[in-house]
């Protein structure tokens, strides 16, 4: 009814209403109320969301798992070799026992609860010696499936609901280091064992993020995807971001070409529904050269579906998002029941 | 403002998709989302596990020169898997391991040396008949690789041998251990759960 109501205004005549009755067209209830983003910071909120994506990491769940099984007690939860039962994996290998897991439904004497299964596996190799100039290589991968909670009497502890898979290079030699790394979620998380006071988003997220970057000899980055946070505001008001952005740094660009801007945009959804975006260089193959106007750390914002009206132009700096982003450490990446077993 | 013009081309390709927004999409279904509710109800999680494996790992280290200051180590470690009450084990391996040292050490270590797995035994029959399965059958995290080398090194306070977790930096508890003269021997064991075969 409210599309009805909204496409006959731009049309300028009255209409039948699916009830049959005229509807006055000029009656300010068919007025479309658009977001007022008057006194927003649009250029602190998009730069807040870059931020917040970037702490969308694998890396939050895993720490989060690996306090869960620190606080555990004896058969309390259950701990398994390989994968939990009854479960239906969507990132193990059938055919392999693999990983370990831990699957109940019960209180420790303390009284913390367990309820559900999480599954885990790693696989990791290191060698050489970072003295030389072939230096020391560690490649890593960590994937983690759950579907469980663990809880006190006042408080989630850890929600640990979807996927997460995580891959890390690090190569470092005597005059040089580089790394590249990934991570994928699609899951939610909350809780305070994985987001303490000092998070950005305290009450965790539901996301389907993507991230891929690297370092060290060539900076790169990517973000693709959503994170929608229940509790924390930006600006006091927009609870979610999307976005799609490729940025590359003086390192990691073809020579000449624009890393002031990426390609892409940046989404913030406020609590109605609003998205506001930020559109800044063309995603695909095409290169912008550096010295192009175009390559000016600006975007296009918009409110999504009004196109045709774009709110003005925002510029943020990404030249210093580089210091802000590094890989994991290879040794988070470690998660072993070695010690957790019943002797 | 609110109204799209003639015009349908606005020039901004790049927009994003309208859909596959966070939270606007299956947020009102009954899939776990926030909050969790956490009490009561029958989960079906609270079963003991269907079937359980006992896992021992036992095994030494010969150090050389026996004077000290060792620089090479031979020795064998051996792995022994039962189900349930079974008396006959589910799986065996057995490695050689040969050794030289390393100067990176973990932090309460005494030495540490670079140790090769070289798979001499896996599975096989008992006198009975009855077979013992091999690599695929085990349920031990963590198996070595035939061939792999690892870095471990013995806290000869902690009686404890430490593994460099695959090379990342992390040294983890591995082995109880306790040395004699140049003689270290490790043991480890443990019991979990393991999914039922039938529904693996």
């Amino acid at each position: 009814m409210r599309l009805l109501f909204l496409l006959a205004a731009c049309n300028g005549e009255a209409k039948d209403s699916e009830q049959g009755e005229t509807v006055e067209l000029d009656a300010g209830s068919t007025e479309l109320t658009l977001p007022d983003l008057e006194g927003i910071d649009l250029e602190a909120s998009f730069s807040d969301a870059v931020a917040i994506a970037l702490s969308v990491q694998t890396g939050v769940a895993w720490d989060g798992l690996g306090h869960a099984l620190d606080a555990g007690h004896e058969g309390c939860p259950d701990l398994y070799a390989g994968q939990p039962e009854g479960a239906d994996l969507d990132l193990a290998d059938d055919d392999e026992v693999s990983g370990q897991s831990w699957v109940d439904d019960c209180v420790t004497p303390g009284g913390l609860a367990y309820r559900g299964w999480s599954w885990w596996d790693v696989e990791m190799t290191g060698s050489g010696d970072p003295e030389t100039a072939e230096g020391h290589t560690v490649d890593a991968t960590r994937i983690l499936e759950s579907d469980g909670v663990m809880a006190d009497n006042t408080d989630v502890r850890l929600l640990l609901k979807g996927t997460a898979e995580e891959s890390l290079s690090v190569v470092t030699a005597l005059d040089y280091t580089r790394w590249t790394w990934s991570s994928s979620l699609d899951a939610s998380v909350t809780g305070s064992d994985a987001f303490g006071s000092d998070s950005v988003t305290p009450g965790g997220w539901r996301t389907d993020l993507y991230i891929q970057a690297s370092g060290g000899d060539a900076d790169t980055l990517e973000l693709r995807g959503n994170v929608f946070f229940p509790e924390h505001r930006i600006a006091d008001r927009f609870d979610s971001t999307a976005m799609e952005l490729s940025l590359a740094g003086e390192t990691g660009a073809a020579p000449g070409t624009c890393t002031a801007e990426p390609k892409g945009w940046i989404g913030i959804r406020d609590e109605n529904a609003w998205w506001v975006d930020v559109v800044f260089l063309p995603l695909g193959d095409a290169e912008v050269a550096d010295d192009d106007p175009a390559c000016d750390g600006c975007g296009t914002v918009y409110i999504r579906g009004l196109e045709d009206d774009a709110l003005g132009e925002i510029c943020l700096d990404f030249d210093t998002i580089w210091a802000t982003i590094s890989p994991p450490d290879s040794a988070d990446f470690a998660l072993s029941l070695r010690d957790e077993g019943f002797e | 403002m609110a109204c799209k013009g003639g015009d349908q081309d606005s020039g901004s390709g790049t927009l994003p998709p309208d859909s596959g927004t966070s939270g606007s999409a299956d947020e009102d279904d009954d899939d776990g989302w926030f909050p969790t509710d956490t009490a009561g109800g029958d989960s079906g999680y609270d079963g003991e596990p269907a079937s359980w494996v006992h896992i021992t790992q036992e095994g030494s280290w010969e150090l050389s020169p026996v004077t000290g200051d060792y620089t090479d180590l031979v020795g064998e470690l051996r792995i022994t898997e039962w189900r349930n009450e079974d008396e006959v084990p589910s799986c065996t391996l057995a490695f050689a391991l040969t050794g030289q040292s390393t100067d990176q050490l973990c932090d309460t270590c005494d030495f540490a040396f670079d140790i090769e797995y070289y798979q001499t035994e896996e599975g096989g029959e008992t006198e009975d008949g009855e077979l013992i399965g091999g690599r695929p059958d085990c349920a031990s995290p963590d198996l070595p690789d035939h061939e792999e080398v690892r870095r471990m090194g013995l806290s000869e306070l902690e009686e404890t041998v430490y593994f460099d977790y695959y090379g990342g930096g992390l040294w983890l508890p591995w082995f109880d251990a306790t040395l004699s003269a140049n003689q270290v021997t490790l043991t480890w064991a443990a019991t979990y759960g393991v999914a039922s075969e039938d529904e693996e």
